[in-house]
């Protein structure tokens, strides 16, 4: 198991609904959606969140991006990128009062707009609404890249070579196109590439084969596997397939009802699950699909 | 997009033939004989062998279809007859009163759209804080509003009590003011909503979510992502918002005694001049299905789904 430094830490943190009465009154802890839930993720390693639909995997997510939506609030936590060459952000300490108060445009700060994309970059499912229809694949990596300061000239033969090394064998024919003239497999290629680019150090991969073919999957999975073994990149997966998690977790944290329910090394998940949960999961699992899970494994 | 604009320029000629055969179809088979009128504007008493000479005159002895080849085929030829009233041709009337009519709806358009786009924004960007509440009311209000009672109300004020702006007529800057606000105020409403509910469906797109997780500036996202996406169904409302102010300057020109086209056809209805009715309708059918044309080339050019359909294959 790598021993690389922690390039996502969460610790407590607390996502809860927001209403108009948030505002005024300290009554937020109503509603947690996630719930004291802390993990973390090292250079080079993978580690899964695995849960049913609705158990805040997704929300962990975007909290860690600071995307959520505007009905939801970051209360309480912290969640850090640390390491010798990343500054310590924190979104939110519990310490502080009125961080329900927190709104978008505080959240917008520059520092954590070249945070996004840059440092930690996200892979989404359903990647065919995930890009402007209007724009072309090239505008949006070109506008991806100068956002971060990054000269679209000098970097070109380095797209060209990012597309070429995901498998696309004519990087011009796909900068023309438009995300609707390309497949659901090629897009999410396209958010790795952006990924690579930027040479990101955490990647978020938010359910990156869920409408996928199988051989499809298998590929972008190879190139997620390609991307910690060589470039050193932190992974956090979230799935719901646990042979993805199988395949290619060091660790596992399992989420239900917006709290982690169980963590630890993905052998010890699936071979000495202690969570009633967890088990219902992996017997539920093996009931479809035999015992592959255990192959896999060893 | 040049075979786009063919095969839409094709779709006019069926739209504008069956349009010509409704317009001729319900002027001529409605109650009013057209000889009875001809007679009466050209203050002739209607007696039998007058009314005879009328329908022999104008053709209205003919059967239907061969009167309605006879003016289609004019019609091509833009020839539309003579008004009843002042014995010119309708054509060159219409295009004498038309500059007005295109003054005053292109000065309601330009306010409509000025307005409208940022405070369309303004209301998505703060939605239920105060200036959503604020444009809501003013949308509620313009929509509720019927434009002749508007007329009259910035009559009341502005002309009667307070004497800023003259009532009627045309001639200075200050005469457009009154009309130009009584007409695009339902225009503008409608607009301000679409444009805050499609910018609000836009804001929450997955498109617009990753378009952050890439760390674009908030500006980019909103200027140019966001707003993009938000007018493709603004250009097609505009269409449809120059057929209201075109329409609906025939009730306001009448209330600010502004010379338009407008005007000129509400006379030619009381006076039931039938030439100009005709060409009146069959012109503002054709200005409308041009815009709509324009509108459609637009949107092509904006949305690449649109003019690529067809054309795009997958790799």
């Amino acid at each position: 198991m790598s021993c690389g430094k922690t390039v996502l830490e969460i610790n407590g943190l607390k996502v809860t609904l927001k209403s108009k009465a948030c505002e005024t009154k300290e009554c937020c802890n109503k509603l947690p959606l996630v719930n004291d839930v802390s993990l973390a993720v090292s250079q080079g390693e993978v580690t899964g969140l695995i849960g049913e639909s609705g158990s805040g995997k997704s929300l962990t997510c975007l909290s860690v991006m600071n995307l959520l939506p505007d009905t939801m609030v970051l209360d309480k936590g912290r969640i850090t990128i640390a390491g010798s060459s990343l500054e310590e952000f924190s979104l939110a300490d519990s310490s502080t009062k009125n961080n329900h108060l927190k709104n978008r445009t505080q959240n917008l700060t520059s520092q954590w707009r070249c945070f996004r994309g840059r440092r930690a970059a996200m892979i989404l499912q359903n990647p065919m609404s995930c890009f402007d229809p209007i724009f072309t694949i090239g505008y949006h990596i070109k506008e991806t890249i100068s956002a971060h300061g990054l000269d679209w000239k000098s970097h070109r033969s380095k797209v060209d070579s990012t597309l070429c090394e995901l498998g696309f064998e004519s990087p011009n024919e796909i900068l023309s196109a438009y995300p609707f003239q390309l497949s659901g497999g090629m897009l999410q290629r396209i958010m790795v590439s952006l990924a690579l680019l930027l040479e990101a150090e955490l990647l978020i991969a938010d359910e990156p084969t869920t409408d996928l073919d199988v051989i499809v999957q298998a590929r972008i999975l190879d190139i997620i596997d390609k991307m910690r073994k060589e470039k050193n990149v932190g992974v956090l997966l979230v799935t719901h397939d646990l042979s993805v998690i199988a395949r290619l977790a060091d660790n596992v944290s399992v989420m239900q009802n917006g709290a982690v329910v169980e963590s630890g090394k993905v052998e010890d998940i699936f071979h000495r699950p202690k969570a009633a949960y967890t088990k219902a999961l992996l017997d539920a699992h093996f009931s479809l699909y035999g015992s592959n899970i255990n192959e896999v494994l060893l | 997009m040049f075979q786009f604009i063919i095969r839409r320029f094709l779709v006019l000629i069926p739209l504008l033939f069956a349009v010509s055969v409704v317009v001729f179809l319900i002027l001529r088979l409605g109650p009013n004989d057209p000889a009875m009128s001809y007679l009466r504007l050209s203050q002739i008493p209607p007696t039998d062998e007058a009314l005879a000479a009328a329908r022999e005159f104008l053709g209205l002895n003919k059967p239907l279809f061969a009167q309605y080849a006879d003016w289609l085929v004019k019609a091509v030829r833009l020839d539309f007859g003579l008004s009843y009233v002042t014995r010119r041709p309708v054509l060159n009337e219409i295009l004498y009163y038309l500059p007005a009519t295109l003054n005053l709806a292109g000065l309601s358009l330009l306010l409509t759209l000025i307005l409208s786009i940022p405070l369309g924004m303004w209301a998505a960007l703060n939605k239920d804080r105060l200036p959503d509440h604020i444009t809501r009311a003013l949308s509620f209000f313009g929509v509720s509003m019927p434009n002749f009672w508007l007329g009259f109300m910035l009559v009341s004020i502005f002309s009667i009590w307070l004497g800023w702006l003259p009532p009627m007529g045309r001639g200075t800057p200050a005469h457009i003011i009154m009309p130009a606000v009584s007409l695009c105020l339902m225009s503008m409403s409608i607009n301000i909503r679409l444009i805050r509910a499609s910018m609000l469906e836009n804001l929450n797109s997955r498109s617009v979510l990753y378009a952050r997780a890439r760390g674009l500036k908030e500006r980019t996202v909103i200027g140019v992502h966001v707003f993009k996406n938000s007018l493709i169904p603004v250009v097609t409302a505009v269409a449809m918002h120059a057929g209201e102010l075109l329409g609906g300057a025939v009730v306001v020109e009448s209330i600010f005694a502004w010379p338009g086209v407008g005007r000129f056809a509400v006379s030619a209805i009381y006076n039931r001049d039938y030439p100009v009715m005709q060409c009146f309708i069959l012109f503002m059918v054709v200005i409308f299905v041009l815009c709509n044309l324009l509108v459609d080339i637009c949107y092509a050019w904006l949305d690449p789904r649109i003019r690529l359909a067809g054309g795009g294959d997958n790799q």
